[in-house]
């Protein structure tokens, strides 16, 4: 099923996950067989367009499905060797040792993560004090420092306001300040920078860069954006149609793509082209969730495709590099 | 101070703005909402049959200037013509009957707030010929197909539908077909790609330069990031904080900004090839001595400004620069200013 | 309309229905398909039930079955002039309040508050003192007394419809108030009104009986329901039982009412589910499958496009799965 990895079985990893499958609504599969892993300190991006399953795979890794999906088969682990944690099936007590502690999360929409009747300060404190244990005044100081490391200036100033007061930027650097403030070992940014400004957006990938040199942090980035992720990431796995089409370090896998679908990807995303001209374009559409499709996913869209490429299910195949990718036409190492 | 214009075009600007200004309530004491004024000093042309991209980040004053050129705000000072005729002076009546032409349009950036979801898709796209009134049923009927037919939809599958039934896709083509179901020969599109995915986003700008093409209509895109303007817009206007501070040919003003913020805005875009010419830490240093200028009359971008000087407590007129008659920048040190080198930077 | 055919999905709605329309069809033909005439006095006074008399007889004779099928008319017909009267004045001018500037806006708010302060049954008693002691005028001052509960519905919806995006969009087509109001605002505020009309309905219904209880309002011996329950009370002691049968038909209509109020407001939302009455409560917190997004997934994310492809029927479901 999945090949051999580069790296040794036991080798340590922040997050594994083996051969996840989710459905949704009636027992329609959105996500199969998906595994990865983010080793520590490591920074990894789950892309994948609308329907590729990545938000799907990502609520399963923190436990927050909706009440229509349903995490069929797989296994999610959280940690290496004695604190390994597996979160597959994990009960509400399991969770609350787990959540904001050792795996934090931050969203697209920071407003709507924050209560709009309390003050920043008090949210962050919030955290400090219930999960952490922390007293009244020790949280304020370690509020106020938080504050300060996520590059909020003014932060004596900002502690005393309110989520509306502040925009949108300063809204996601305070939802990250709670989420490092008890210094999880791995952090899962779903779409954080989606919503934001340009400007601001190329902050707080810095600021995720900084925080990851500072704190050891993993990363696991779930996006749409492939430019977002070359920046930011060190190894990339692209999705669609609920499997992981290719993967591997990100230079390497954006430099020269091996799966036509992520080949597709780089032909039509931002390349700083400025000249005028017709936009490339993927023709068709991705399969909907629970379509039973003969062999390869893509083959519908691909202009590679043979006769061979749907007659059964393709696997991952490894490359070298520390790469795999799901496609029968790539030149696969002796 | 009108923007540059192209050496010597036959035909006057579709769109002259000038000097415009717009200005909200200003903010209440003891909150620190509301900047008090959404566009100041606003000058500005499009031409017939050109694809112009605003950007600009949110408060910006981008969505306000296409709210402005549309009837929806009325200017405090300044002007906007259309096709010759002042805008601004229009009230009431003439108003509306202004808005029954159906000369501009402006289509929002969220389709599924802005069809009425009761509706079928056949009664929205034909509610502007409804409401000027003038046209046969059957002839109602023919423009809401050969609308549905543009923007690639089929007429006898979708007219039936509501909103509610169609893929976001489907419903951005629905009001786009409304919007141009008049015969527009200017429209404004809000944010019309933001919520799309990367492979649809090129099939959209691919269709709005089509229309652009097939029915000789000038499009503005307004949009937040400068990847929905790629390879689409012919010129680029760069908003800030309620200014216009550089307009000119997109690819001039993209790869040899002019002014400090757009240098800041490309070197902050993300890239897959991950090259910068510029980093944003090159055109940038925040000093909040410099905070109170903007509200005293100076730069608005002072306080972020590395090249901030004394000149910029007053804030720059948008001029054209001295070897490019038709790429203009609001900067007293444009042309002047040179970014952190790579020994600087180490 | 979809509202209606929602409405006739669910069994409660249906039901409440078919005992509403019984009791249109009572107050229509009323004396007609009485049995005996409502006002003739047989021999047998305070009967229990028998062949016949289905529902015995009162304590001047009068057969109870016709005297509650005559009554029902009566007890209708005031009702539904109350909420009518309160629907003609109160929702034109919610709808103006919103749609014709500040000085319309405050007339109608302050006027609509002064309504509100008064106390209600005093007001009723006032009126039938001063107008006569007639049913109509009593149900006047009642409608007159509801209309503001359908002024502030009509115009908390309109507030809202105002300031949406497709309304906006109509106004940049030139549209005028009239039309805007006609195109999209009407048939939205329409549910909303209607359930406040099937609760005040019900209210209505038992203010007559209650008018009619304390004797105001109806001049005997016509036979209504308020009135019929106030006689038997005078006789508990031979007709125990007596009370029962005003009693159970007003609680039918009423409740009926008020079910239906509930069940238009479920058939607005359009989620309708096909539920019995018990298993309700369960399916309200269960989902519709796939066409909930996922939290964060709507706002601003990519959103699936098809753009050649005919549309499906369905909801999409990629925005479930991504």
């Amino acid at each position: 099923m999945r090949p051999q990895p580069d790296t040794m079985p036991g080798s340590p990893t922040a997050l594994r996950v083996d051969d996840l499958q989710v459905s949704v609504g009636d027992r329609l599969v959105a996500v199969r067989g998906v595994s990865f892993e983010v080793r520590p300190g490591e920074s990894v991006g789950l892309v994948g367009e609308s329907g590729s399953g990545k938000t799907l795979t990502c609520r399963a890794v923190l436990g927050l499905m909706p009440e229509t999906g349903h995490v069929d088969a797989g296994t999610i682990v959280l940690g290496h060797g004695a604190d390994a944690a597996d979160l597959t099936r994990a009960g509400r007590r399991a969770w609350r040792q787990v959540r904001g502690i050792r795996l934090a999360a931050v969203f697209q929409d920071p407003a709507s993560y924050l209560n709009p009747s309390l003050t920043v300060g008090h949210q962050v404190d919030e955290v400090l004090r219930v999960t952490g244990g922390l007293g009244r005044a020790a949280a304020r100081v370690r509020a106020l420092e938080l504050l300060t490391e996520v590059g909020i200036d003014r932060a004596a100033e900002v502690y005393h306001q309110y989520p509306f007061e502040l925009s949108g930027g300063m809204l996601q650097r305070v939802v990250l300040a709670i989420a490092i403030s008890l210094n999880p070992e791995l952090l899962v940014a779903d779409e954080a920078t989606t919503a934001l400004d340009t400007v601001v957006q190329a902050e707080v990938l810095e600021l995720l860069r900084r925080l990851r040199r500072t704190h050891g942090l993993s990363l696991l980035l779930v996006t749409h954006d492939l430019a977002v992720v070359a920046e930011t990431c060190d190894r990339v796995l692209v999705m669609y149609a609920g499997e992981i089409v290719e993967s591997g370090p990100t230079e390497r896998v954006l430099g020269d793509p091996q799966h036509p679908y992520t080949r597709a990807l780089m032909g039509v995303a931002s390349v700083g082209d400025w000249s005028r001209r017709t936009l490339d374009t993927i023709p068709g559409q991705p399969p909907a969730a629970g379509d039973r499709l003969p062999g390869c996913r893509f083959a519908p869209r691909c202009t590679n495709a043979r006769d061979d490429c749907v007659a059964a299910a393709i696997p991952l195949r490894a490359l070298s590099g520390d790469r795999e990718a799901r496609c029968v036409r790539v030149a696969v190492p002796a | 101070m009108s923007a540059a214009t192209a050496p010597e075009r036959s035909d006057a600007p579709l769109l002259r703005v000038q000097d415009l200004a717009v200005r909200y309530a200003a903010p209440r004491k003891g909150t620190h909402l509301g900047t008090g004024a959404a566009l100041e000093g606003v000058a500005l042309e499009v031409h017939a049959g050109e694809v112009l991209g605003i950007v600009g980040e949110t408060g910006s004053g981008k969505t306000t200037l296409a709210r402005a050129a549309v009837g929806l705000v009325a200017p405090a000072t300044g002007s906007i013509e259309l096709e010759g005729r002042d805008l601004g002076a229009l009230r009431g009546r003439a108003l509306r009957e202004f808005r029954r032409e159906g000369r501009v349009q402006l289509v929002f950036q969220d389709p599924l707030r802005s069809l009425d979801p009761d509706l079928t898709v056949g009664r929205l796209v034909s509610e502007p010929l409804d409401v000027a009134g003038g046209l046969s049923a059957r002839d109602k009927a023919s423009r809401v197909d050969d609308a549905l037919r543009e923007v690639g939809l089929e007429p006898a599958s979708v007219r039936s539908r509501k909103p509610r039934h169609l893929s976001g896709g489907q419903r951005q083509r629905v009001s786009l077909a409304r919007a141009i179901v008049t015969r527009p020969a200017l429209l404004f599109c809000d944010e019309p790609v933001s919520a799309l995915d990367v492979s649809n986003r090129n099939l959209v700008l691919n269709l709005l330069d089509r229309l652009r093409r097939d029915l000789g209509i000038a499009v503005v895109i307004i949009a937040h990031d400068l990847s929905s303007l790629a390879g689409i817009a012919d010129r680029v206007a760069v908003f800030y904080r309620s200014r216009l501070v550089e307009v000119g040919p997109a690819r001039d003003v993209l790869e040899n900004p002019a002014h400090p913020y757009t240098a800041l805005l490309t070197a902050s875009a993300p890239s897959v090839t991950r090259h910068h010419d510029l980093r944003p830490e090159d055109v940038r240093a925040d000093d909040p001595a410099r905070a109170g200028w903007a509200a005293h009359g100076g730069c608005v971008f002072a306080d972020r400004c590395r090249f901030a000087h004394d000149a910029c407590r007053v804030q720059p007129a948008t001029g054209p620069l001295a070897d490019r008659p038709d790429h203009s920048a609001a900067c007293h040190a444009a042309g002047a200013w040179e970014p952190r080198s790579q020994e600087d930077r180490a | 309309m979809t509202t209606l055919r929602n409405l006739l999905r669910i069994p409660s709605a249906r039901v409440a229905l078919v005992i509403l329309l019984g009791v249109a069809v009572l107050a229509v033909l009323g004396a007609r398909i009485a049995p005996y005439d409502p006002l003739r006095q047989f021999p047998d006074v305070l009967a229990g039930p028998s062949g016949a008399h289905l529902l015995g007889t009162d304590y001047v004779g009068r057969d109870v079955l016709s005297r509650l099928v005559a009554g029902t008319r009566l007890s209708v017909v005031g009702a539904l002039e109350a909420v009518l009267v309160g629907l003609a004045l109160g929702v034109p001018t919610g709808l103006a309040s919103v749609w014709l500037g500040r000085a319309g806006e405050w007339v109608s708010l302050r006027t609509s508050e002064t309504l509100m302060i008064l106390p209600f049954t005093v007001f009723a008693i006032a009126v039938a003192g001063t107008l006569g002691n007639g049913l109509q005028q009593a149900m006047f001052a009642v409608g007159v007394l509801t209309s503001p509960a359908f002024f502030r519905i009509t115009r908390a919806v309109a507030l809202g419809l105002r300031t949406t995006q497709y309304v906006e969009a109509a106004e940049l087509m030139g549209a005028s108030r009239w039309w805007v109001l006609r195109t999209h605002i009407w048939s939205k505020i329409l549910p909303n009104v209607a359930v406040a009309a099937a609760h005040a309905m019900g209210s209505a219904l038992l203010v007559v009986a209650s008018l009619a209880f304390l004797g105001l309002g109806i001049v005997p011996p016509a036979p209504t329901w308020g009135g019929m329950l106030s006689s038997d009370l005078g006789f508990l002691q031979q007709q125990s039982w007596a009370p029962l049968f005003p009693g159970l038909l007003m609680m039918l209509t009423v409740g009926s009412l008020n079910v239906l109020a509930d069940c238009i407001r479920e058939a607005t939302t359009g989620r309708v589910r096909r539920r019995g009455l018990l298993t309700r409560a369960a399916a309200r917190r269960e989902r519709t499958p796939l066409d909930v997004p996922l939290p964060g997934a709507d706002l601003g994310a990519p959103q699936p496009t098809d753009p050649a492809d005919p549309p499906s029927p369905k909801e999409p479901r990629h925005a479930a799965a991504a």
